[in-house]
């Protein structure tokens, strides 16, 4: 706390009025409480009513990152006359808070945007005001657009933009198991990634349709049998995921003499895993033209 | 208008600095002040004046280097560049500082600034696990066991890979 400067204090009190009204409002009334032991110069202690007001204007501000201006001038004004609050609340909580949590609101939604999906996982697992910040929608959902794509920007997830991001990375990943199986040409993975019904299908890049469980697998061990393991190159991966089904498209890349291939994968979710259940992939159009393919994909 | 072509800042321990306007017009907040014949006197700041004066370094810097795009200055490029690279230890090194910093810009609405700063803090929480960020930033952690096994199961899918 020595480090801390009349601007420390101001974020200090940004910081807690993250914590809605209910806990500000608890705050104010510690912070009359106590203030004549933890106030540490002549600022006055803020009242209710313009506690209130003032929360006011810092929970609007926090949708923006590092964006608010005159706004945020007035907030810091504000903020400076309310330190001996939020001292006190810092105070009260006993955490004797870290510089992180006394930056404020704006700075914390920017600073996040600069982490990768572990990190913000690791950081928001340190403590609950972090465990807060990092759970920001905001920047998860700029984190999904970073790492998976632009589209889907209209999506409104039910859980919220974390468990969309976490449920798409989960596909993505079994996505990518997929051609990791391919490559392999591993017959029993093949058949524990497929969901055993008789409903599923298959559509090979030569075009032959296969249906149900059984079919579909033996398809699979005939093309591991014939050929070498395939090494596809994948781009451009879209996964949309639903509670319990999934699809995903993308297009895939072999060498200059094989395709490339458009793909589609949909997958369904049966006792904690994903399951595929329909594959179709498809010559792409290249220039115009579709060569003859034999591959299996 | 303005008939100087300099600005006076005040740092919150009163220490004033004279400053080209050229200089600080890369703070939106000042600009803004400029533009509106507000900035003709001090400008009172809640910035500590060693915060303000790597404020004011780290602007100089970036006008110079702007202004000097077009040649090829291949000594003065390097010295840049040497400049960026000990700015970026120092701020790394000295919590204090990159917290002061990160406010102040943020304050005087500088974004090239704010855009390296929080650059450094993400770098700095990257690779860590929890306990290590916890050190190095003095979080304390305030999870009720109930918590903490919640905080675990919810964060599982990240670190299967």
């Amino acid at each position: 706390m020595e480090i801390i400067t009349s601007t420390f204090f101001s974020s200090q009190f940004l910081i807690a009025a993250i914590f809605t009204i209910f806990s500000l409002l608890l705050a104010v009334r510690t912070a009359r409480s106590t203030k004549s032991t933890k106030q540490s110069d002549g600022a006055t202690s803020a009242t209710s009513a313009t506690a209130r007001k003032k929360s006011c204007n810092c929970t609007c501000s926090c949708n923006g990152p590092a964006a608010a201006s005159a706004a945020e001038r007035e907030m810091l004004e504000v903020g400076r006359h309310a330190a001996t609050a939020a001292a006190a609340v810092v105070a009260e909580r006993g955490s004797g808070a870290s510089m992180m949590e006394q930056l404020v609101p704006e700075i914390t939604t920017h600073a996040l945007s600069y982490l990768d999906y572990p990190s913000l996982c690791r950081l928001s697992m340190t403590n609950s005001l972090m465990r807060k910040a990092a759970n920001d929608d905001n920047a998860w959902k700029a984190l999904y657009h970073k790492d998976f794509t632009l589209e889907q920007d209209s999506v409104i997830p039910v859980n919220g933009w974390k468990a969309y991001y976490a449920a798409t990375r989960a596909v993505v990943n079994v996505n990518a198991e997929f051609f990791n199986i391919i490559r392999e040409r591993s017959l029993p993975a093949m058949s524990r990634f497929w969901l055993n019904a008789d409903y599923v299908k298959c559509i090979h890049a030569s075009g032959e349709l296969f249906s149900g469980y059984n079919s579909v697998i033996q398809s699979w061990q005939i093309a591991f049998n014939w050929e070498q393991g395939v090494d596809f190159q994948v781009q451009d991966v879209r996964a949309r995921v639903l509670t319990d089904i999934a699809w995903v498209t993308m297009k895939t890349y072999i060498d200059i003499d094989t395709g490339p291939f458009n793909m589609t994968n949909v997958f369904e979710f049966h006792n904690g895993r994903w399951y595929m259940v329909h594959h179709h992939s498809s010559v792409m159009l290249v220039d115009g033209e579709v060569e003859q393919q034999v591959v299996h994909g | 208008m303005a008939t100087t072509s300099t600005v006076k800042l005040r740092s919150g321990d009163n220490e004033v600095f004279e400053v080209e306007k050229q200089v600080m017009i890369q703070s939106g907040t000042i600009r803004n002040m400029i533009e509106d014949d507000a900035a003709d006197g001090e400008i009172p700041l809640q910035i500590s004046s060693r915060n303000l004066a790597k404020v004011v370094e780290w602007c100089k810097c970036m006008q110079h280097r702007d202004r000097n795009n077009n040649n090829d200055n291949k000594e003065e490029e390097e010295e840049e560049e040497e400049w960026e690279k000990k700015f970026d230890e120092e701020v790394s090194e000295d919590k204090d500082l990159h917290f002061g910093l990160l406010l102040a810009a943020n304050y005087l609405e500088i974004p090239a600034l704010l855009h390296r700063l929080c650059q450094l803090a993400a770098d700095i929480v990257k690779g860590k696990t929890p306990e290590e960020i916890r050190r190095t930033f003095n979080i304390k952690k305030d999870f009720t066991p109930e918590e903490e096994e919640a905080v675990m199961d919810e964060h599982g899918w990240a670190f299967h890979d």
